[in-house]
């Protein structure tokens, strides 16, 4: 049966039910039940259309069950470049790919291929504009998701999430006290499966070797936070002394950009200040700011100002790109960075290799009251939606239950490892491995799976759980990472592996201990003033912050900014955020 | 031969006709692809008059007049845009004229053909290359560590930050523009040169005309046709600065002299997927790059006597 025949079979099919149901529909309270079950019907049929000639629906909700027949979705999805280092597999050839061949029956067709998220939404957006999107899509982007809603081309998946979740994808959602589902349900179905992760919070990460060669210390008190001035005299024995003998050193080089994510910028020390530039704040009084326009975020610019006077700051700032930082690390130029707790897995793992020395230490930057604050970053950053033309809507569910099986450990067993070696090698032994190349990448964490992980390495150290009871398999990882630094036979994996599990510990203490501040911050969907003209402030702040920290302009050019900020729309979005928030 | 061809001249002449009609259908693929890629894809000009939105697609969205227009206009950057646009464009539209013409005229004076061939080969090299490839080289060569950079403070002048300063970015840009470009644009100025009767040349020589008064009243006379066609086609594109060249250069740094309308209405149009704003403005570049061309092709008209149409 060819694939158009098979859905206008499914067309007429659910045309058909959808016909008799309505004939049988008695009120209209009762109305969007009966819709829904006409989709779940409906998408029953089509599997049993597809499967067999017979039209008898079967209807067996298996969250990971196999198909009668190879399944071939259209798939998009961004690209991750590499490979992972045992077998040669990429993320368009591996043991994942192949256990979903051989267990599932499904087989995944890439149908947008970018390896860059502005090139992905791009690609995405005129997917959306020609109506044809793939079976399966990750939408990095809200608004699209949102965009796509409306325009009414995505599956409704409220039944398949009832009824295809499986053990482990309910745990995850149970696992947060917040409806996670509340960003992807769109006139009360839910659209999309979205990410979730609460993994925020960003360290600053200062090369530690550096600091031993030059005999200097910072954290006397051991709280795991430096503060502002202790930073800077880092940034300035390191480009005094030059310890990496690159003949060029940095201070800190930044990337200049306007997204509330606080990676290699400005956005961290920032955060100290109380400032939290690009993010829209809600005040007591109801009134909402973007923290780009605060007074506290002048102070920040002027601490950086005066840093950059000081010749501690990359020179190149606004020109250097990430990619540049991650160069700078390697040729030994840079040693202090701003970055999540586990950072040194993809940013840092070259600088391990190409210095056998090399080793990173993490501290929280202190906002000068014995905390460190950072904004509480939205949980979910990623969103699974499946084409409303898709024959078996489920399959995405069913992709989902695979990720969160596989990240709770259930598939970490003997049975698997018989029957799939390489992928339990490579991928269930390692879910970091795992997380990187499934097909959805969409890495969760479940409630406190950090926390349990990083308790779990401290009780082993403290001799109080053996190695063989330790549950979590990073946790193991880390374990191994410990004992080879210990007997220094450690490979510059086995290093990145072991100061991540210190830049995790030192985040989950910090967490523990009540010394993460948090800042919430508002997610606003994109209003129509947003729309108009947040691209241009976006400009205008970016040409600020260069203007400011390079000192083309004194600090006080920011009233300026501030002032050409309101008149040029900023004050319109705010208007609009007030009206819809308050 | 001459003879045999004199009385079948009329026959010739009806039976041209005829089999003209085949040349003319071997036009029509190219104007059917011509009609369905360039002609009617017009329509979606529209799109500049809406509030565009891809789920309601092109019949469906909201009509909203010429906001997309007042929102450019209204932009406090627009004039800094269109400024930077112009001189961009300008710079390189008249520089690599000029040194496309006169490296015409200079390697027609090589007489060594295989050093002709070669010289001509290597300059038109760059041509074929993207700009994503060649940004890298530029940065090595022009970013505060690179070649240039070394070369000047051993020489004991200060190192001069190319790519991010606003008093050399644009330089920056219509140099390394007209370095992989000239040879390529040279090539029709060479044509043209060779279609120079060499009697003329001659007869200057003869009337004692030295080479720099041949070269002014004999060949660039010659030539002005088609440096006014160039000019006039040129002329049409001078709102585009060259997107791919300034992208993949450029950085927050240097918005101020950088920022042209191309690379504004990918960051803010098409990033943001603001679709009608984008074609707001392209149908605003398009209009005046036609109205350009057009008043180049009529003032050649009427002073020069030659058009292109």
């Amino acid at each position: 049966m060819s694939k158009k025949m098979k859905q206008s079979l499914a067309f007429i099919l659910s045309a058909a039910m959808m016909m008799s149901l309505a004939a049988c529909g008695d009120n209209s309270a009762e109305e969007t039940s009966g819709q829904s079950k006409t989709a779940e019907q409906s998408s029953t049929s089509v599997q049993a259309s597809a499967s067999s000639e017979s039209v008898v629906p079967e209807v067996t909700y298996e969250p990971l069950g196999k198909y009668d027949e190879l399944v071939t979705i259209t798939f998009a999805n961004m690209l991750r470049d590499g490979t992972v280092d045992e077998n040669g597999d990429t993320v368009t050839d591996n043991a994942i790919l192949d256990y979903l061949k051989d267990a599932m029956n499904i087989e995944i067709e890439r149908e947008i291929e970018a390896t860059d998220q502005k090139d992905y939404t791009t690609a995405l957006s005129l997917a959306i504009t020609a109506g044809e999107i793939p079976d399966v899509t990750v939408v990095y982007d809200y608004d699209q998701l949102v965009e796509m809603a409306e325009a009414d081309l995505i599956y409704d998946l409220t039944d398949i999430v009832e009824n295809y979740a499986g053990e482990a994808s309910n745990a995850l959602w149970d696992g947060y006290d917040f409806d996670v589902f509340a960003k992807t349900t769109f006139d009360g179905k839910i659209m999309a499966l979205p990410r979730i992760s609460n993994e925020a919070g960003t360290l600053v990460w200062i090369r530690q070797d550096w600091m031993d060669t030059l005999g200097i210390s910072v954290d006397e008190d051991g709280d795991m936070l430096i503060t502002r001035e202790e930073l800077e005299m880092v940034a300035s024995e390191f480009v005094e002394k030059d310890p990496g003998n690159s003949g060029n050193p940095i201070g800190i080089a930044l990337v200049c950009n306007s997204g509330n994510t606080s990676s290699y910028n400005i956005n961290p020390v920032c955060g100290s200040f109380g400032a939290y530039p690009w993010s829209w704040i809600q005040k007591e009084d109801g009134s909402i700011v973007n923290g780009v326009t605060t007074p506290e975020m002048k102070e920040a610019l002027a601490w950086w100002s005066d840093i950059n006077a000081k010749g501690l700051v990359d020179p190149q700032y606004g020109i250097t790109k990430t990619d540049d930082i991650k160069a700078m690390f390697v040729n030994g130029q840079t040693g202090i960075t701003f970055g999540a707790r586990n950072l040194c897995n993809w940013f840092f793992n070259e600088t391990y290799t190409a210095d056998e020395n090399a080793r990173f230490v993490t501290y929280g930057l202190d906002n000068g009251t014995g905390k460190a604050t950072y904004r509480a970053q939205d949980s979910q950053t990623r969103y699974v939606v499946v084409s409303k033309d898709c024959e078996y809507p489920e399959v995405a569910m069913k992709l989902y239950n695979l990720v969160t099986e596989v990240q709770s450990g259930a598939f970490d067993n003997e049975e698997i490892a018989q029957a799939y070696p390489d992928f339990y090698e490579v991928y269930i032994k390692n879910t970091g491995n795992f997380t990187t190349y499934e097909p959805l990448n969409i890495a969760v964490t479940f409630g406190d799976a950090v926390t349990t992980r990083v308790n779990e390495v401290k009780a082993w150290q403290a001799g109080k759980l053996a190695k063989e009871d330790v549950t979590d398999s990073t946790a193991l990882k880390y374990i191994g990472a410990i004992e080879t630094m210990e007997a220094g036979t450690a490979t510059p994996a086995e290093r990145v592996r072991y100061d991540e599990y210190l830049g995790t510990k030192t985040w989950v203490e910090l967490l523990d201990s009540g010394t993460f501040e948090l800042q919430y911050l508002l997610n606003p969907a994109t209003t129509e003033e947003i729309a108009l003209y947040y691209a241009d402030l976006k400009t205008l702040g970016e040409e600020m912050q260069i203007k400011i920290v390079t000192g083309e302009e004194s600090v006080d050019y920011f009233d300026t900014f501030v002032e050409e900020w309101n008149k040029r729309g900023g004050q319109e979005i705010v208007d609009g955020l007030e009206d819809f928030y308050n | 031969m001459k003879d045999k061809n004199v009385p079948r001249a009329k026959k010739a002449n009806v039976r041209n006709r005829t089999s003209q009609i085949y040349f003319h259908l071997m036009l029509l693929p190219g104007m059917i692809f011509i009609l369905i890629f360039n002609y009617i894809p017009m329509g979606g000009m529209v799109m500049a008059f809406e509030n565009f939105k891809p789920a309601k697609g092109i019949f469906g969205s909201d009509w909203v007049g010429f906001k997309q227009f007042e929102r450019l206009f209204s932009n406090s950057d627009f004039y800094e845009l269109i400024r930077n646009t112009l001189v961009i464009s300008l710079g390189k539209l008249v520089i690599k004229l000029v040194v496309a013409v006169a490296f015409a005229i200079l390697l027609n004076e090589i007489k060594t053909m295989w050093l002709k061939k070669s010289v001509q080969t290597i300059v038109y090299l760059p041509h074929f290359l993207s700009w994503v490839v060649l940004a890298p080289v530029v940065f090595y060569m022009f970013g505060i560590n690179g070649t240039v950079n070394s070369v000047l403070s051993s020489l004991g002048v200060d190192k001069i930050n190319f790519i991010g300063s606003n008093d050399y970015f644009q330089g920056l840009l219509i140099g390394t523009s007209i370095w992989k470009e000239f040879g390529y644009g040279s090539i029709v100025y060479l044509a043209a040169i060779t279609a120079v009767d060499p009697g003329l040349h001659e007869a200057a020589a003869i009337d004692g005309a030295s080479w720099w008064q041949r070269v002014w009243n004999v060949t660039l006379p010659a030539m002005v046709p088609i440096i006014i066609l160039m000019l006039a086609i040129d002329v049409g594109h001078v709102l585009s600065a060259g997107f791919d060249q300034v992208y993949n250069l450029y950085s927050v740094r240097v918005y101020e002299t950088g920022d042209i309308l191309d690379t504004y209405v990918y960051r803010v149009g098409l990033q943001q997927r603001q679709y009608s704003f984008a074609t707001a403005v392209d149908m605003f570049k398009s209009i005046i790059g036609l109205v350009l061309m057009l008043s180049v092709n009529g003032l050649s008209k009427k002073f020069l006597n030659r058009s292109v149409f």
